[in-house]
């Protein structure tokens, strides 16, 4: 049991820097980023070919988040000028895009094969059993992004973007760049949902296009939804119910009279609707602070 | 209903403690033998992992009816991967974790079973899958890792011989991209060259496409004798359908998977005529296969399929090499003991009834599998006989068997 509460912790420690991620563009930037798996997925693909390669975790890593934020800016430079519907579909389309990308540059990434044996760093390190040492490694991460998230929330980068969340015309009133400061939000959101991918990638050891569907993406925003939009605090637990939901009901089905397992499935998936709906209904913005409601600003003309 | 925190904290203690409780009760169950069942019963894989876990529960029933395994009941935990290696990684997780089964059994798609089989690995327990992908045969698994599906190696060798004993000289391939296509048009082009036989188009199609007509086309500029198609029922449909109005030349060939009984009502019996289809078809003469298809037809009114024939192997021989193992229900016991009760030489069994007392009595058994021979090699694969079918006026006529002996592997 300890080590599936570990596994557990570890899992929800990457889904946080993915809710931290979108957390930053939706909740407090108001970009509607409907394609996040697509930077998770770059991450992970980054940091796993280059580490195959021999180069250190750190730096692979690294090289992923770069990875992350160049694709980010790139897509944030073409369709950030659109309006918030047109580009919620962009990004959707995008990480369609990335996907596909990874399944057919076959050469590069092994496609639909996908890369077996990536390798977990510091193994043994001091004599740590392996997940342990996997989970500090994961809390350190999630941490560091948890401060960074605060301070950045509360810095005037984050002010001037809840600016921009709130009334778009006035910030650019004000002599905001309004594109620039998105951008900016994008890289941040990417540049974490990236260092969630190389996480996971080193931590199931084994990436393909398969764990990249936007399934990914949906699941983050319900985190979010259920912490609270614009709360960082309301990351954590969203995400911390989030898996909850999905892996309580595995346990929920051990006690179930003997019905026949494969309709217990089918009963489960109606379950973890069920119960993300209610937790969204009734346990949302535990974080406390949520988007201010702010009515539109009309121009008569 | 308004949750405060407090509530909410004092709700998650409650879930918490239930789990914790859960797993003392696995713990207080140690003397069974306790089996993870990680199939797909939910997404792309349902149809296959439904009929797996079924096969798991009856054949459990069946063994635990006469005294379980040298006295251990068997004790089936069953998580859904829901065609999917994340979901497929955390239900490997709570098996491993939390009901420390000494196997697990029954991945299907390869992309799950690469994702779960480094957990079994780490855990040093036996995973069995149905997953045809290649890397699967070379993936570093310490011997931890087995399939009784054939490698797509092996069936791209299948194919050629069946196009080379057909009279076919030239060969296009269409198919699907995802591993199993893939491993195909890998192999396929090299084993066809070595009976004689030559290539001349190739195309890899993605699934849910509006129109594969210019992916048709591509593939068959070069005229070619046979068209073998390595996707699934639906997309198969599709693509025949248009290759059809297109009026192109070529004799199909595929999985028996594939071209099923769907497939062929889908694009009409007449237009089926002919098709060559190739299978790793169940062991039918085998006790084993008679035994499954008695088990699953008594409870389910259906055949045993592939699919059931080989969850019935998975489980018969890690029952069989934990009866050898004289009860040892580690992994690395069961390991130890797989090939000798699966593989020759020894007396021929295929159900608990006649392996069970013989082994018992020191007798060594080569058990002989419900979907094949299940005498795994090094890499864990198993040999399976093929059968070549062709399409006659709507059903499968056999042509013959391709032994596994026949097959030029190297």
């Amino acid at each position: 049991m300890t080590e599936y509460l570990i596994a557990l912790a570890t899992i929800v420690g990457i889904q946080v820097l993915l809710t931290l991620g979108l957390n930053f563009h939706y909740g407090i930037t108001g970009l509607v980023n409907f394609g996040h798996v697509a930077f998770y997925a770059l991450g992970a693909y980054a940091s796993a070919l280059l580490t195959l390669a021999g180069v250190p975790f750190l730096v692979a890593m690294g090289a992923g988040v770069g990875v992350a934020v160049l694709a980010s800016l790139l897509l944030g430079t073409a369709t950030l000028r659109l309006g918030e519907d047109y580009f919620a579909i962009l990004t959707l389309g995008f990480s369609e895009f990335v996907r596909l990308l990874l399944l057919n540059a076959r050469e590069l990434t092994r496609g639909a094969l996908g890369i077996p044996g990536i390798p977990r760093p510091w193994r043994g390190l001091g004599g740590v059993p392996d997940h342990i040492m996997y989970l500090g490694l994961v809390l350190i991460a999630v941490g560091v992004a948890f401060a960074l998230c605060e301070v950045l929330a509360r810095s005037p980068l984050g002010r001037t973007l809840r600016a921009i969340r709130d009334d778009e015309q006035a910030a650019m009133a004000l002599g905001k760049d309004v594109l620039r400061f998105r951008l900016t939000s994008l890289g941040w959101g990417a540049g974490l949902a990236a260092v969630a991918g190389s996480l996971w990638a080193h931590y199931v050891t084994y990436v393909v296009p398969d764990q990249f569907t936007p399934e990914i993406t949906f699941y983050t925003w319900m985190a979010m939804i259920i912490g609270g939009p614009g709360s960082t605090r309301g990351a954590l637990w969203g995400t911390a119910i989030l898996v909850a939901v999905l892996e309580g009901t595995r346990f929920a089905k051990d006690v179930m009279p003997m019905i026949d397992e494969p309709r217990l499935a089918a009963l489960r998936q109606v379950a973890i609707g069920l119960g993300l709906i209610l937790m969204t209904v009734y346990v949302r913005k535990l974080g406390g602070r949520s988007r201010p409601r702010v009515a539109p600003a009309t121009v008569s003309g | 209903m308004k949750l405060d925190r407090r509530q909410f904290l004092a709700t998650g203690l409650a879930g918490g403690a239930t789990a914790l409780l859960g797993g003392g009760l696995a713990r207080a169950q140690a003397e069974a033998l306790r089996i993870g069942a990680l199939t797909p019963l939910t997404g792309g894989g349902a149809v296959y992992g439904t009929t797996m876990s079924r096969t798991y529960t009856l054949l459990a029933d069946e063994i635990n009816k006469v005294g379980g395994v040298a006295g251990k009941p068997i004790q089936l935990f069953t998580e859904d991967t829901q065609t999917n290696p994340d979901a497929g990684v955390r239900g490997a997780r709570k098996l491993v974790d939390v009901n420390r089964v000494h196997a697990i059994m029954g991945t299907w798609s390869s992309a799950v079973t690469l994702a779960v089989a480094p957990i079994a690995v780490q855990a040093r327990i036996p995973q069995f899958c149905v997953s045809s992908s290649p890397v699967i045969s070379t993936f570093k698994d310490d011997d931890f890792l087995y399939r009784t599906a054939y490698s797509q190696a092996v069936i791209s060798a299948v194919y050629a011989t069946t196009a080379q004993s057909l009279g076919f000289k030239t060969a296009a391939l269409l198919i699907l991209n995802n591993p199993y296509g893939i491993g195909l048009g890998d192999s396929f082009p090299d084993r066809f060259a070595k009976v004689g036989g030559k290539v001349t188009g190739k195309v890899i199609y993605n699934p849910n496409q509006s129109s594969y007509r210019s992916e048709i086309q591509q593939a068959l500029a070069g005229k070619p004798d046979v068209i073998l198609f390595g996707g699934y029922t639906p997309d198969g449909i599709q693509v025949f359908k248009e290759w059809f109005q297109l009026g192109l030349g070529g004799t199909w060939m595929g999985p028996g998977f594939a071209f099923d009984q769907k497939f062929i009502q889908g694009i009409g019996a007449q237009a089926a005529e002919g098709i060559v289809v190739v299978e790793g078809a169940p062991n039918l003469a085998a006790t084993a296969y008679k035994n499954a298809d008695k088990l699953f037809r008594a409870a389910h009114n259906q055949d045993a399929d592939f699919f059931a024939a080989m969850a019935y192997d998975h489980l018969m021989v890690v029952s069989l090499s934990v009866l050898a193992g004289k009860g040892d229900t580690s992994g690395d016991a069961i390991k130890g003991q797989i090939r000798k009760v699966s593989n020759p030489p020894g007396k021929v069994v295929g159900t608990w009834a006649e392996a069970a007392p013989l082994i018992r009595t020191g007798e060594k058994v080569n058990y002989e599998g419900a979907s094949s021979s299940c005498d795994f090699d090094e890499n864990g694969d198993v040999q399976t006989d093929f059968g070549v079918y062709r399409i006659k006026s709507g059903k499968w006529a056999l042509d013959r068997v391709i032994k596994f002996g026949e097959l030029k592997t190297s």
